[in-house]
C-alpha cells in the first residue's frame, strides 16, 4: 500500500464538514458540566453541614442516653454504671459486695458541679475489680471526720495516694487506722469543717465516689468527749478498742489528736453531767483509762499521752 | 470579602481559559469523532458528552501545556466508548456513498480499499492512525494522549500499516 493513499484520506478528513450545529453542542456540553458542577459545590457544601449536624446530633445523644459515655467526656477519673447513692442512718450507712484480696487501688479527688469529690478504687491482683468489697462508712460530728471499713481487702496500695487526697478543700487529714482484722482496712478522713456528703457506689469497675460540699446549716455547738488518753502506738488503740467492744461499746471511733496520736472517742455528749455518768458506769466495766474533754466545732482534740 | 472575591476571579479566570480550550479544539474533536462512528449526530453526540466531561473536570488539570493532550484523550475514550456501547449499529457513511457513484478511477478504489483496511483495524491502531495521519501529530504527542510508552506508539503504528497492507494485498 501507498502512504499517498493515507495521505488522499487525510485530504478527505480534513473536508469533513463541521455542521452548523456543533456551536449549540459544545454550548450544550458546557450549560450540562456547568450545573452538574453547581450541584456538586452545592451539594458539598449541603454534606459538610448535614454531617456537622449530626455529629453533634450524635454527640447530644450518645452523652444524654450514656452517662458512662458523658463522664468519660468530663475527664473523671471514675466510670462505671451507678448501683446505688447510699442512704445515711444517724451518719451510718454500708453496702458493697463479699470480696477477698481485694486491694484499694486508688485514690483521687477532683471537683464538679460545686462538689468536693473523692473516687476509691479497687482492684483484684492486676484488674480493676468490678463489684466493690463489703464496706461501712460513718461520719461523726466535732470532729468532722468519716471512717470507711473495707472488707475483704487484705492491701492498702492507695496509701501512697494519700497526699492527693489532702490536696482537696475539706480535708485537714486522711490517714489508715491499726485494724486487728487482717480482712478488713479502716482508714478516716477527716474535714475541716462541717460537711455535706454523699456517697455513690459504682460497679464495673467498682469505686466509691464521695462528694463532699460545705455545711453551712450546722452550727457551732460545745460537746463533752468521753475518750481515752492518747496512744503512743496505734496498736494500742486497736486493743482498746477491741476491749471495748467486747463490752458493748460499739459506738466508738479512732481519731488522731493535735499531736497525731491516736485515741479513742467512745461517744460525746451535750451536757457534761451525761458524759460523767457514762464515765462512771464505763470505769466499772474496763480499766481502760479515760477523760472527758469540752471540744467545739473544729477545734483539735487535746493530746493526753498515756505512760 | 478578599478571599471570595480573588476565588471568584480564579474560577472566572478558569472558566475562559477552559471555553477558549473548547472553541480552538471543537472542529478537531469533531473530525476525529466522525473518523470513529461516520456519522454526524453520533459524531456530535460525542463532542457533546467530551465537552461536558471535560468542564466538570477541568479542575483537576494541572499543567495548562498537557491541556490539549488531556481533551484529546477525553474524545478518544468517549469515542471507543460509544462505539462498544452501539456496537451493533452499523452506521452508514453517506458522503462516501455519493463519492462512490460520482467516481470512478484507479486511484479512488485504492483510497477505498485504504478506507475499508482503516475500518478493520481494532480501536487502539485505529486511533493511531487517525492521530498520525489525518491530525499530523507526532508519535511522542499521540503517546501523551494514549498514556503509553512511544516505543509501544511505534509498534502499534507499524502493526496497523503491515495489516493495512496484507488486506490490501489480498
Amino acid at each position: 500500500m501507498d502512504k499517498k493513499n493515507l495521505y488522499e484520506l487525510q485530504k478527505e478528513y480534513k473536508e469533513i464538514q463541521i455542521p452548523s450545529e456543533l456551536n449549540n453542542v459544545v454550548q450544550t456540553g458546557i450549560e450540562r458540566g456547568r450545573t452538574k458542577m453547581n450541584k456538586r459545590s452545592s451539594n458539598k457544601f449541603l454534606n459538610i453541614c448535614a454531617s456537622f449536624v449530626l455529629g453533634l446530633a450524635l454527640l447530644t445523644a450518645s452523652v444524654n442516653l450514656s452517662p458512662t459515655f458523658g463522664q468519660s467526656l468530663e475527664n473523671i477519673p471514675y466510670m462505671g454504671q451507678l448501683v446505688k447513692v447510699l442512704q445515711f442512718n444517724n451518719g451510718k450507712s454500708d453496702g458493697g459486695t463479699i470480696t477477698d484480696g481485694s486491694d484499694i487501688s486508688g485514690l483521687d479527688s477532683f471537683e464538679k458541679d460545686g462538689y468536693e469529690n473523692i473516687v476509691i478504687n479497687f482492684s483484684q491482683g492486676d484488674m480493676l475489680q468490678s463489684d466493690v468489697p463489703a464496706y461501712e462508712v460513718r461520719y461523726d460530728e466535732i470532729p468532722y471526720a468519716m471512717t470507711l471499713e473495707i472488707c475483704g481487702a487484705r492491701n492498702f496500695s492507695a496509701e501512697e495516694d494519700f497526699n492527693k487526697i489532702l490536696e482537696s478543700e475539706y480535708v485537714k487529714d486522711i490517714y489508715k487506722l491499726v485494724t486487728f482484722d487482717d480482712s478488713c482496712m479502716r482508714f478516716v478522713i477527716e474535714f475541716d469543717r462541717p460537711v455535706e456528703y454523699k456517697i455513690e457506689e459504682r460497679k464495673d469497675p467498682a469505686s466509691l465516689v464521695i462528694s463532699l460540699k460545705e455545711d453551712e446549716k450546722v452550727e457551732e455547738k460545745k460537746i463533752y468527749s468521753l475518750r481515752t488518753e492518747s496512744y503512743v502506738k496505734g496498736f494500742f488503740a486497736a486493743s482498746s478498742e477491741e476491749k471495748l467492744y467486747t463490752i458493748g461499746y460499739d459506738k466508738s471511733r479512732v481519731l488522731k489528736d493535735e499531736s497525731g496520736l491516736f485515741y479513742i472517742e467512745i461517744q460525746s455528749f451535750e451536757t457534761k453531767e451525761e458524759a460523767e455518768q457514762e464515765l462512771e458506769e464505763l470505769s466499772k466495766a474496763t480499766d481502760i483509762k479515760m477523760l472527758i474533754e469540752e471540744r467545739t466545732g473544729v477545734q483539735e482534740p487535746q493530746s493526753f499521752p498515756s505512760e | 470579602m478578599a478571599i471570595g472575591f480573588s476565588k471568584n476571579k480564579l474560577l472566572r479566570e478558569k472558566e475562559e481559559s477552559f471555553l477558549s480550550l473548547i472553541h480552538e479544539n471543537q472542529e478537531k474533536l469533531y473530525r476525529i469523532a466522525y473518523s470513529y462512528v461516520k456519522n454526524k449526530d453520533d459524531a456530535l453526540d460525542i463532542v457533546q458528552e467530551t465537552v461536558y466531561k471535560a468542564y466538570i473536570s477541568y479542575h483537576k488539570v494541572k499543567k495548562i501545556q498537557y491541556e490539549n493532550t488531556w481533551l484529546t484523550r477525553i474524545l478518544i475514550n468517549t469515542s471507543i466508548d460509544f462505539i462498544k456501547k452501539n456496537n451493533k449499529v452499523v452506521s452508514m457513511d453517506m458522503e462516501f456513498i455519493e463519492k462512490t457513484s460520482d467516481f470512478n478511477n484507479d486511484n479512488f478504489h485504492q483510497t477505498v480499499e485504504v478506507k475499508e483496511a482503516i475500518e478493520k483495524l481494532n480501536e487502539k491502531q485505529k486511533t493511531v492512525i487517525i492521530l498520525r495521519f489525518f491530525e499530523d501529530m507526532k508519535l511522542e504527542e499521540i503517546a501523551k494522549i494514549l498514556e503509553s510508552p512511544v516505543s509501544t506508539i511505534k509498534s502499534t503504528l507499524y502493526r496497523a500499516l503491515n495489516e493495512m497492507n496484507i488486506t490490501l494485498k489480498e
